[in-house]
């Protein structure tokens, strides 16, 4: 016997605040995912063939990421914003640190 | 192959251990007791996530290479007092209760296993439900449900809700709180009725209950393993020992028989008080235990 749970991703509809997002849910803890982190597209929404070699991102390396509320998805959609920027930053340190060291 | 990622949740405690004339003070709870055996084995980094006195739990684990510590910090720690009357037989006392965990404390990565194990209700259902979905295997130990306080001492709660127990796929208790759990009489009136009703469909139910047989419940099976015989010097945290290692082995192996006999052996080691304790030994110790089908 061989336990492999996963989770059961529907289509959901966020709307708040005038947003409209489609992602997953679980149907069975109702936690709501980022359809960026997730890459909802394949998991639930069927909008890619999976056939293409395509797949959602559920125990890659990446950050995923669950919501109990709209709103906490909504901030941290917000976010994804601005993590494009971090990486940036923490590039330039990176070099910084290999020629302090050489 | 790399480290397994282990999640451990729930608080820690102060106690005050009393065994006849002897009174001594430890930190313990089901968290310190899951991850003390497996101190530097480096096959599993252990991600704890608690709240409480951090310098008090920092004290002992800090520092080691295979634990991430990731404490809420609070004034306050569970404080408990254990009363032996025998092997097997204690009085618990809650002097203070834990501090609530909020579910913000786990961030979304995902782990090998999530292993939930709380003192007093410190774990509220949103936190589990996100553990749920973070990882494969779920391992609870009940007891931290099932509990109730009259007059600082502990009881089983009966008729407690099973919602908790639907995100489980590993589920530990000894035998009163799983009869508590369940309303019923006795361990065998609980078998029969859980076996015929498939309540456990899809999940695996261990029961232990001191020096007492082992029940191992699976959808389509009900194993007894005898527990062997030793000189036991300390068993506070055996049963949350046997879980965390129960859990350790299946998801290296997917065995379920050969998980519980190395649980059953290096529970055995840990209760008989040696401080260094051989993994290989107590998987061989674990192989000589008897096991019989639950008629």
């Amino acid at each position: 016997m061989a336990l492999t749970w996963e989770p059961r991703w529907e289509p959901y509809l966020v709307n708040y605040a005038g947003i409209r997002i489609w992602t997953c849910r679980d149907k069975i803890t109702g936690m709501i995912a980022c359809p960026i982190c997730i890459n909802a597209a394949v998991e639930c929404l069927n909008k890619v063939n999976k056939e293409k070699g395509l797949t959602g991102s559920r125990y890659s390396e990446g950050e995923n990421t669950y919501f109990f509320s709209e709103r906490d998805l909504i901030l941290h959609i917000r976010a994804h914003y601005r993590r494009s920027w971090k990486r940036a930053r923490a590039k330039v340190r990176l070099l910084g640190e290999e020629e302090s060291g050489e | 192959m790399g480290s397994k990622r282990i999640a451990v949740i729930g608080g820690f405690t102060l106690d005050e251990i009393i065994w006849g004339d002897n009174i001594y003070h430890s930190i313990g709870g089901g968290v310190y007791h899951s991850i003390k055996p497996f101190i530097n084995t480096p096959k599993y980094t252990f991600y704890v996530y608690s709240k409480g006195n951090r310098a008090l739990i920092e004290k002992d684990l800090k520092n080691i290479d295979n634990i991430v510590l990731r404490i809420l910090d609070d004034t306050g720690i569970a404080r408990f007092r254990l009363i032996y009357k025998s092997i097997g037989q204690r009085v618990l006392y809650l002097i203070t209760p834990p501090p609530l965990i909020p579910d913000s404390i786990i961030p979304s990565e995902n782990y090998d296993a999530i292993i939930i194990n709380p003192v007093y209700h410190e774990v509220p259902l949103t936190l589990l439900k996100k553990a749920r979905i973070l990882t494969p295997v779920l391992s609870l130990d009940i007891q931290g449900f099932v509990r109730r306080v009259l007059n600082e001492e502990i009881s089983i709660s009966t008729g407690y809700t099973e919602e908790t127990m639907l995100y489980a796929d590993i589920i530990h208790g000894n035998y009163n709180e799983v009869i508590g759990l369940y309303n019923c009489s006795s361990l065998e009136e609980l078998i029969k009725n859980v076996v015929m009703k498939n309540i456990f469909k899809n999940k695996i139910v261990l029961i232990s209950n001191g020096p007492d047989p082992i029940y191992l419940i699976t959808s389509d099976n009900v194993l007894l393993f005898k527990p062997p015989k030793i000189k036991v010097r300390n068993e506070t945290g055996a049963g949350d020992t046997f879980l965390s290692a129960f859990t350790l082995k299946y998801i290296e192996t997917n065995d379920v028989e050969e998980a519980i006999r190395y649980a059953i052996g290096l529970t055995a080691y840990k209760i008989s008080g040696l401080k260094e304790i051989d993994h290989d030994k107590a998987l061989k110790l674990g192989n000589k235990v008897e096991v019989k089908q639950f008629i």
